[in-house]
């Protein structure tokens, strides 16, 4: 690379060539401390005004779906930039299509590559097909452009921090892909949630007592027994699932994952939740599983909102397979900061004796509780587990 | 229409926005929006976060109309009784009679209305399309004008229901206010220092000088082709793939409304295509219910509407 010794070796050149009367070296020497000063100041102004910017047809998908990646490099000013290579940082698992990406230093990432030489105020776009092929939480970028003056002698860098975040939903499939009863998967569990006497649902008609408030008392019926009477009321009704999803797929931590099971849990808690939110019950969830770089558990409680199913499946795109603690464990804590009504629904891909115990316990106490697994060497002893809606899912 | 009369209504309107902003800082452009939903004989909801100024705005536009003003707080137990009034047995008499509910007014807040169950919630249905209620089978004509200034928490907020459809498409806009500025906030701790502006807030209009603005709004011109313009942009949030329901006719004839009023709070007796373009997101967004899979693609409403206004061709003079 050219630097400033280069200009005290052309100065060495010419008074070396004016010794030895060399006009050769002279020239030669001459010529290069013409050109060092215009490429070093070509250099300083190569990445000024030069911006990059990708564009995602879609910043959510399922697995499965293709989206369209457009990046574009644009140069703003009149001197063209001789090259510029785009270094941008992409997840390993988000290959384009038509592109391969370059090996990166950073674990599980790669860089997707271009190189252009561009004109004044002009631009180059390139266009990719992105297959989003597992599901999970990317980054795309920050990205390094590097440039430099005509004849080479000069780099620059420019790293463009801009991140944009594409979500890989889990796949959501209907019930009965998964075995379960299309109508009603969780069977009896429903559990109702009572939130307050609901004035339009009036069940019947009492004696007045002081502490009633006026506007409950029945007119006519008044009228017609002569005394006061009051409407009672039956109360407004909630329905919650709260998913406990088991990211475990063997019984002891050390014995590693099974990556391809856990994906399978993933996507049945996230038909599950799907299910729940399409048809009118609030929907939660605690995992032990933790977000991605962090050791923290996913929880998201039961909520109405109609982009709550979304916050549900942005958990379950991100959730990794680190287990933070045992399922049972995480029902043992769990459950008491859980509405009483709620129904806990366990979504898991292995059954232990110690998760079962556990399940028992809760439902001697009065929780509702459904068990889903996809544990195809378990065999479920319907006695023991009376009273828990059992479901072995394909 | 004479442009007397709707330079009237223009001077009219300013003093109303004055008059507002003695209390509410900033947010013009909202008190402009319910200034032409009060025109055009509209009901508005506000939606926004708790402590943002809903309920001010709300009381202050209210107290600047000289009208009868009643707030109900909607709470869970509210019975549509205690909305609409009800028939009362008067053991002396042996007779029933009628005890008006807070819904006979002129101005009439509903504060948080989405607190209340959606069955008692519309107990505003006839009252706000009708502009009269029905109790124990007798009909009582309300009082006019007659403007609903409805309150709402969003949705995703603990304790509060979703509007029935029927009732939130009777809203003619739904306006949110949005936190105030750095300055702005600073003005509003200023202001309210030590009093409480609304209490000194007099009326700088009369009911009948307001009926008389809303009967000659509608007569502000609107050309064949902005009529269809409107048509269009609602038919096409019908056949929108993103979308569920689109808005309704009511949706349209509050549109069409909405941008002669405008039209007149702008000094013209003609309305623009600008004016539906403008009025579209804050007359339409609440009619639309989306699809599951729209939403969780992380697209809004808001971005649905502004995709139809841009697919529809704007009417361009011959």
């Amino acid at each position: 690379m050219f630097n400033e010794s280069w200009i005290r070796f052309a100065i060495l050149m010419i008074v070396f060539g004016a010794l030895l009367h060399e006009n050769a070296m002279i020239v030669l020497a001459a010529l290069l401390i013409t050109i060092i000063p215009v490429a070093w100041a070509w250099n300083r102004v190569a990445l000024w005004r030069v911006s990059y910017a990708r564009v995602l047809s879609e910043n959510r998908v399922f697995v499965g779906e293709t989206i369209d990646l457009s990046v574009r490099v644009t140069n703003r000013k009149i001197l063209p930039l001789a090259w510029v290579k785009i270094d941008d940082q992409f997840p390993l698992t988000l290959t384009p299509e038509n592109k391969k990406l370059a090996p990166s230093h950073l674990p599980l990432t790669a860089y997707l590559s271009q190189r252009a030489a561009l004109g004044w105020f002009e631009r180059a776009r390139w266009n990719y097909r992105l297959p989003c092929k597992r599901r999970g939480l990317y980054a795309l970028g920050p990205a390094r452009l590097r440039s430099g003056d005509l004849f080479g002698l000069f780099e620059r860098e420019r790293i463009i921090p801009h991140i944009d975040h594409l979500i890989v939903y889990p796949q959501v499939k209907p019930m009965e892909d998964w075995g379960l009863p299309p109508k009603d998967p969780l069977g009896e569990v429903k559990a109702r949630v009572p939130l307050f006497d609901d004035a339009t649902r009036p069940r019947g008609v009492r004696d007045y007592r002081p502490d009633d408030a006026p506007k409950h008392i029945h007119w006519r019926a008044t009228a017609r027994h002569g005394e006061l009477q009051v409407k009672i009321y039956d109360p407004t009704l909630s329905y919650q699932w709260v998913l406990f999803v088991n990211v475990a797929t063997f019984a002891q931590a050390w014995q590693g994952a099974n990556s391809e099971l856990l994906e399978r849990v993933i996507s049945l808690a996230a038909s599950i939740a799907n299910f729940g939110a399409e048809h009118g019950y609030a929907v939660g969830l605690v995992t032990n599983g933790t977000w991605p770089e962090s050791d923290q558990r996913l929880k998201i409680l039961p909520s109405r909102d109609p982009n709550h199913l979304r916050s549900v499946l942005e958990a379950l795109a991100a959730v990794t397979s680190f287990v933070t603690t045992p399922i049972e464990n995480l029902l043992r804590t769990e459950a008491p900061n859980l509405s009483w009504g709620a129904a806990l629904v366990i979504v898991t891909g292995i059954v232990t004796e110690e998760m079962l115990a556990e399940m028992l316990r809760l439902r001697r106490v009065g929780r509702r509780l459904a068990l889903i697994s996809l544990d195809e060497t378990w065999t479920p002893d319907e006695a023991e587990l009376e009273g828990i809606v059992v479901r072995q899912a394909k | 229409m004479e442009l007397s009369t709707i330079a009237e209504i223009k001077t009219t309107a300013n003093k109303i926005r004055e008059n507002v902003g003695q209390v509410i800082v900033g947010k013009s452009q909202v008190v402009d929006l319910a200034l032409v939903a009060l025109l055009c004989e509209g009901h508005i909801l506000f939606e926004d976060v708790p402590g943002i100024g809903k309920t001010t705005m709300a009381k202050a536009l209210a107290r600047s109309l000289g009208c009868s003003f009643r707030r109900i707080q909607f709470t869970p137990d509210l019975l549509p009784s205690d909305v609409t009034g009800l028939s009362v047995y008067n053991q002396k008499t042996q007779e029933f009679e009628y005890r008006p509910g807070p819904l006979m007014a002129q101005i009439v807040l509903a504060d948080e209305i989405n607190r209340a169950t959606p069955r008692t919630q519309s107990a505003l249905l006839e009252a706000m399309q009708e502009r009269q209620i029905t109790v124990d089978g007798a009909t009582k004509l309300l009082p006019r004008p007659f403007l609903v200034l409805a309150t709402q928490n969003p949705i995703e907020l603990e304790g509060t229901f979703p509007l029935p459809e029927a009732q939130i498409d009777r809203f003619c806009m739904k306006l949110a206010l949005g936190y105030p500025s750095e300055e702005e906030e600073g003005a509003i701790l200023l202001r309210f220092e030590r009093d409480e502006p609304l209490d000194a807030l007099q009326a700088v209009v009369g009911a009948d000088a307001i009926v008389g603005m809303q009967r000659a709004v509608r007569a502000v011109r609107v050309e064949a082709s902005v009529r269809a313009y409107i048509v269009s942009i609602v038919r096409a949030t019908r056949t929108h793939a993103s979308v569920e329901l689109g808005a309704s006719p009511r949706g349209s004839l509050y549109l069409y409304r909405a941008a002669q009023a405008l039209a007149a709070l702008r000094g013209r007796d003609f309305v623009l295509p600008d004016d539906i373009k403008y009025l579209a997101p804050f007359v339409l967004t609440h009619r639309l219910i989306i699809s599951a899979q729209t939403r969780l693609r992380g697209r809004d409403v808001n971005q649905i509407i502004q995709q139809v206004i841009d697919s529809v061709p704007v009417p361009v003079e011959q």
